[in-house]
Order: structure tokens, then sequence, then C-alpha cells
């Protein structure tokens, strides 16, 4: 009976939250009807707002909301022999729908005809530009509906905003730095994609925090992975620090702890190395030796 | 009333909480859409709720209980025929399905067949409808099955493809007119992806009598939604029908079904696979939401514990002819690639392991962000604790079959 009471008092209190996703969209960035002979909208388009992502995106939703994310807005298209499924993310800002893209993309594969950052085949094109990041999926998995997805993308590209560079990638090392191995992270999600230095927000990011990682091969020290989050200040990365020596993940042990240095030996004994620096925090892991020097 | 199994789940503690708050939560008037499930959570905590995994395993084992015939054997047969420039032979999967069954058993098809089934038996066959048109079980694979068993004298009405949710089966293209007049087509449950028409005129969701409240999964402490998942509880019931402690299993499988067949597909989730064992650990019981971030993939292992999926669960076998080894379960295509395989085995939990082996390799072939934390694969090994596979490297066998 008192778990009845409490639940009731949940779900009345939840009320407010249960009201349609939001209705105003980015419809005039998507394509036309009419983008491509024969294609035209189909259904209402729909919205969604950060709280009703999950209802979208099937459990993904999360690698979204933690990065930053604002709407929704998808279309769906027909035209003959096909559909095409449209879906325009419009992000906090260009470094998550960078973030977005870049743990989605895979291998590249450029088609000529759009020049924006992304990549395409029979089934998908993902494209960045801006804070948005659009998917269009090939609903029917028809190879003819290829290039209309091309041309949709194009008309989509055409009304976005000039894209910015995403200054936080700055962060990493270009001398050996793997090409496409890149990764932003603002959470505990992003984090796990990488490595797994214990649960939770081990680098207490918050979704406020941008860190970078990229893997490294070719060098002195061998192939590793490097991650680097710069803080407000250096209280607060001096405090993530602290929060990683505090809650490393058990299968990772400690060699050497000192006020701005942790060395520990993984499951694999590889080692990693976490130091701060000032605002600086950086994580080099998957190392061959207990040192970041030749 | 009698069941065809001997287990029972011992009573619940609160009877009563769950339905009042099925009445309390009808009086929210909501809208309610969406589907979470198949990721599990990022993290696992330190502390580990407790289940009812010892009442599954002080039930006596029946004759075909885990891992079955062939403990630790995995067949995977390959034939890039299977799938050329994006087109299905389905002349050659039906070919490998033989080779396949028949290099696992040891025996021809018919003889296969006796060693798993009787003609009385009513067969489940669940299939993974997620990720249409690309990478959910292919509705010719279910059709060679189907035709395998009508051939060997189980009768169409005695055969019922399902999966957890309705709509998704259609999605994928599993519809009557794809299969002989009697086969069943069943959801264990429905939900409205964009409304709130799961609830009947009494505010009962529609499905709730689909599941059966004497058999269940139980996770003590852990109740309602999960934190961050969902907007409302309206929103939760609406696809987890319950939440309460208990995750019940379908009456499908506790009261109809004599056998299960495992129709899965070949692809990533987070860090592991969703393959072999979770199509069947999320897919059987209700209520799986909260489960995704406290347990993990452990739900793999003790839903399918429960007497009435380990005794019953004859046959794996997984559809790779698609694979996609990253951003799993859900589609996307920029990670699918041609593997022209299928995986045969009786042994879920040795098919996942050799599977994540693979998947693995690919995303490092492909240059793909890898974590290989042990967490990923620990279910596995509490698996073989359990003695419901084996899944140590060196003890699964691998047999290959084609090119």
């Amino acid at each position: 009976m008192r778990l009845g009471r409490v639940l009731l008092t949940v779900a009345l209190g939840t009320g407010p939250l249960l009201a349609q996703p939001a209705a105003t969209g980015d419809a005039r960035l998507l394509p036309p009807d009419g983008f491509a002979p024969g294609w035209t909208k189909t259904g209402a388009q729909r919205v969604f707002a950060s709280a009703d992502l999950y209802g979208h995106i099937n459990g993904g939703a999360e690698a979204f909301l933690e990065l930053g994310f604002e709407r929704l807005t998808v279309q769906r298209y027909q035209g003959a022999g096909g559909a095409l499924a449209v879906e325009l993310y419009r992000m906090a800002d260009a470094t998550a729908a960078r973030g977005v893209y870049l743990a989605r993309r895979g291998k590249e594969s450029r088609d000529p005809a759009l020049q924006e950052r992304h990549t395409a085949n029979q089934y998908q094109v993902l494209l960045q530009r801006e804070r948005f990041f659009l998917t269009i999926n090939n609903v029917t998995g028809g190879g003819a509906t290829a290039s209309v997805m091309i041309r949709a993308a194009a008309a989509v590209a055409a009304q976005l905003p000039r894209d910015v560079p995403v200054k936080e990638l700055e962060s990493l090392p270009a001398a050996g730095l793997v090409a496409g191995s890149e990764r932003i992270m603002r959470g505990a999600f992003g984090l796990q994609a990488v490595y797994t230095l214990g649960d939770g927000d081990m680098l207490q990011l918050g979704g406020r925090v941008t860190a970078v990682s990229g893997n490294y091969a070719g060098t002195a020290a061998g192939p590793y992975t490097l991650i680097v989050a710069i803080y407000p200040s250096a209280s607060e990365a001096t405090a993530a620090f602290r929060h990683i020596q505090s809650h490393l993940d058990p299968l990772l042990k400690p060699a050497s702890t000192q006020a701005t240095r942790l060395v520990f030996q993984d499951y694999e004994k590889k080692y990693g190395i976490v130091t701060v620096s000032g605002a600086r925090l950086e994580i080099k892991v998957r190392l061959q030796r207990a040192t970041d020097s030749p | 009333m009698s069941r065809p199994h001997a287990y029972r789940s011992l009573r619940r503690a609160d009877p009563v909480s769950r339905r009042e708050f099925v009445r309390a939560a009808s009086a929210c008037t909501a809208v309610a859409g969406g589907i979470v499930l198949g990721v599990p959570g990022c993290t696992t905590p330190l502390t580990r709720p407790k289940t009812n995994i010892d009442d599954f395993m002080r039930a006596p084992r029946g004759k075909h209980a885990l891992p079955g015939a062939f403990p630790g054997k995995v067949v995977e047969v390959h034939d890039r025929q299977s799938l050329v420039d994006g087109q299905y032979d389905d002349k050659v999967v039906a070919e490998m399905f033989e080779r396949g069954v028949q290099a696992l058993t040891g025996r021809d098809m018919r003889g296969s067949f006796a060693l798993f089934f009787e003609p009385s038996d009513v067969v489940g066959i669940k299939v993974n409808p997620v990720g249409s048109p690309l990478i959910s079980t292919r509705v010719e694979l279910a059709q060679i099955v189907v035709g395998w068993l009508i051939a060997n004298g189980i009768p169409a009405s005695n055969i019922i493809i399902w999966d957890r949710f309705d709509y998704m089966l259609r999605d994928a293209g599993f519809t009557p007119d794809r299969f002989p007049a009697g086969v069943g087509l069943e959801g264990l449950q429905t939900m409205d992806e964009r409304g709130n028409a799961w609830r009947d005129k009494s505010g009962r969701h529609v499905s709730i009598d689909n599941f059966d409240q004497d058999v269940y999964y139980f996770v003590k402490g852990l109740a309602g939604r999960a934190p961050g998942e969902f907007r409302s509880e309206e929103q939760y019931l609406n696809q987890n029908v319950f939440n309460g402690e208990y995750s019940y299993y379908g009456k499908l499988l506790t009261q109809r079904v004599t056998k299960l067949v495992n129709l899965s597909t070949f692809k990533s989730t987070g860090h592991g696979v969703s393959i072999a064992t979770k199509n069947l650990g999320y897919g059987a019981v209700c209520n799986t939401s909260r489960l995704h971030e406290p347990l993990f993939f452990d739900v793999n292992v003790e839903v399918l514990a429960a007497p009435v999926i380990r005794d019953k669960l004859v046959l794996n076998v997984t559809d790779a002819i698609r694979g996609q080894y990253d951003d799993g379960p859900y589609l996307n295509a920029q990670f699918v690639y041609d593997k022209h395989s299928l995986f045969f085995a009786t042994d879920p939990f040795a098919l996942d392991m050799l599977c994540h082996r693979q998947l693995v390799a690919k995303r490092k072939e492909m240059g793909i962000s890898v974590n290989e934390h042990p967490r990923f694969t620990e279910y596995l090994r509490y698996a073989e604790r359990l003695g419901l596979g084996v899944t140590t490297p060196g003890k699964v066998k691998h047999v290959k079959v084609g090119a």
C-alpha cells in the first residue's frame, strides 16, 4: 500500500512532463517536396525535445543528451520505389554535433556531391555542419534510393549555417594521432566508449566540460590512447584527478600515486598514467610501459 | 492449474502494490511513447541487487537443459554466395542451414529433428526484429526453420514465431502471408509508440494478461523506471507493462510452447554483444528497462536460467549473413557488413563468447575504439560457473564449415 501511494505521487507529479513533443521543429531546413523528381513528404513532421528523445532513438538517446541536445525533427519522404527517413538533430553547439558525428561515422565514405563533413553508403548518409547532425536512412533498403539520399542531404546542407572549428580537438597533439580515432565526450557515456576508468562520470565532466580523446601510433611510447580535458579552473581539474584516484575501477591497480600523477596497471597488464597540470587533465592508457617517455 | 513445466516461482512478497500502481498511474492523462531497450547501462554498480537465481538453479534440470546436447560447441557455416551485391540467395542460405544443423549434431536433418523435438511439441521461434531491413532476423531464415519442423511432423498450428513486441514483428516483415497457414505470429506485448492506446477502458495495460504472474524474474529493491531513461512512469508502463520488482515471463513460454528455437542476429550492443542470450534475456520477460543499469548482461544469464527457458531452448541459430560491429543493437548502416555466416549451437553462451571475439576482432580491423574491460564478458563466465554454458575460450569448440 505504501509503495502504491508513493508511486501515485510520482505519477501525478509528472503531469507537466507528459505534454506533446515540442511542435516547433526545423522543418524549414528539411528538403521540400520535389527535392528530387517524384519525391514528397509523407506523414506528419515529428519533433522531439530532450525529454522525448528516448522515445525515438531506442536507447541511444544518452549519447545525444550528454553532449548537449536541443531538438530533433523527423520527416519521412516517399518516391519511386522507396522511402527515406530524414532526421535533423539540432545540438547545443558545434562541438556536440561533431561529437555525435565522430562516434557514429565509422570509416568515412564520401560522395563527391557533398562538400560537408559526411559519410554515405547505400543505406545511410550522416552529415555534420555547425550544430546540426543529419541522418538520412534508406528505409526500404533499395539501391536505387541511394542517389536520392545524396540529393536530400545536399538540400539540407544548403540551408545550414557555416561550419566552425571545434577548438577542443586542438588539445590532441597532431604527431602520431591515428586519423579518425578522435572522440568528444562530456560525461560517463562518452568516456565508456573509450575506456573504463570506473563507474559514472569519472572525469567529472557533468555535461559542461568537454574532453577529447584519440589513439596514437608510431610514437616512441608505442600505441596508446590519450584523453585530455581542459577544465574551467585548476581546482576543478584537481578535483577530477582526485575523483579518479578514489574511484578507480577495481581491475585497475594503482602502481604509484602522487599529488598530481597516478600510474595504474590494467587487466591486460598495460599501464595508464593520469596527470593534472593547472586546468589540464591528461590520461594515457594502454601504454606498454609505466612511463610515457621513450 | 497444470502447466507444461514443473517449476513455479515463489510467491511474490507484495502482491498488491503493482496493480495499485497501474490504477494510480491511470489517473494521469499522458502521451507516452517510444521504446528504450537493448543498450545496457554504461556502468555496473559494485553492489549487485539480489535476484531469485537460486530458485531457478534449485529446480530440477530437464532433459534438454542448457547447455544442451553440445556444450561449448559452435558451428559456423560460411558461404560468400549467400549475399552478393546486396541480394540474398535464399537457396544458398537454406543449404547453409542444413549443413550447420548436421555439423552440430552429426546426424541428418531427420535425425537432428528427433534429437531436439517430438511431433507433439509446440515450438516457439524467437526472432530479433530490431534493425530491419538490414540486421534483423531474416524472414527467410524463419521460413526455413518452419519448413524443417513441418516436414518432420509438427503441425503448422503448433509453431509460433514470436518476439516481445508485436509491432516490431510486423515492421520486420513477419506477417502471416509469409508463412504457411496456421503458423502463429505473436508479440508478448504491444505498446503504443505515440500515445496511450495501450490501456483498456479500465486503465490496465492491454498486455497484462499475456504475462504469467506466477513465473518471474525477481530483483529485490529494483522497481519502477530507471532514473533518467523515462520521462514518466506512464511511458515506462507503456513499454514494460509492469513496473515492480518482478519481470514476468510471457505465458507463451510458461504455458504453451514446449520447445524454443532462438534465431538471433549478429551485432554489438555497447561494448558487448546482442546475439543469442540477449535475444531471450531481454525478450522473454516484461519490465526489463529497470534491469539495464544495475544488472547489465547478467540478465542474459539469469532469465535464461529459469526452467521455462533453460529446459526448452534446444537450438540457437545466429543470422550473421550480415553483421553490425558498432553502435548496435539498433541499426547504424555505417557499421553493417556482409559476413556471410550462420552460427549453430545448443549452448547460447558459447555462441555469445565466440561471436564476441569475432566482433572485437572486426572492430579492431575497422579502427573502431574497443573497450575490452572484462565487465562486458563477465556474464559469460558467470553462466559457466552456473553450469549453463561453456565459455572459457580454450574450451569453446569452433567448427568451421565452408570457405
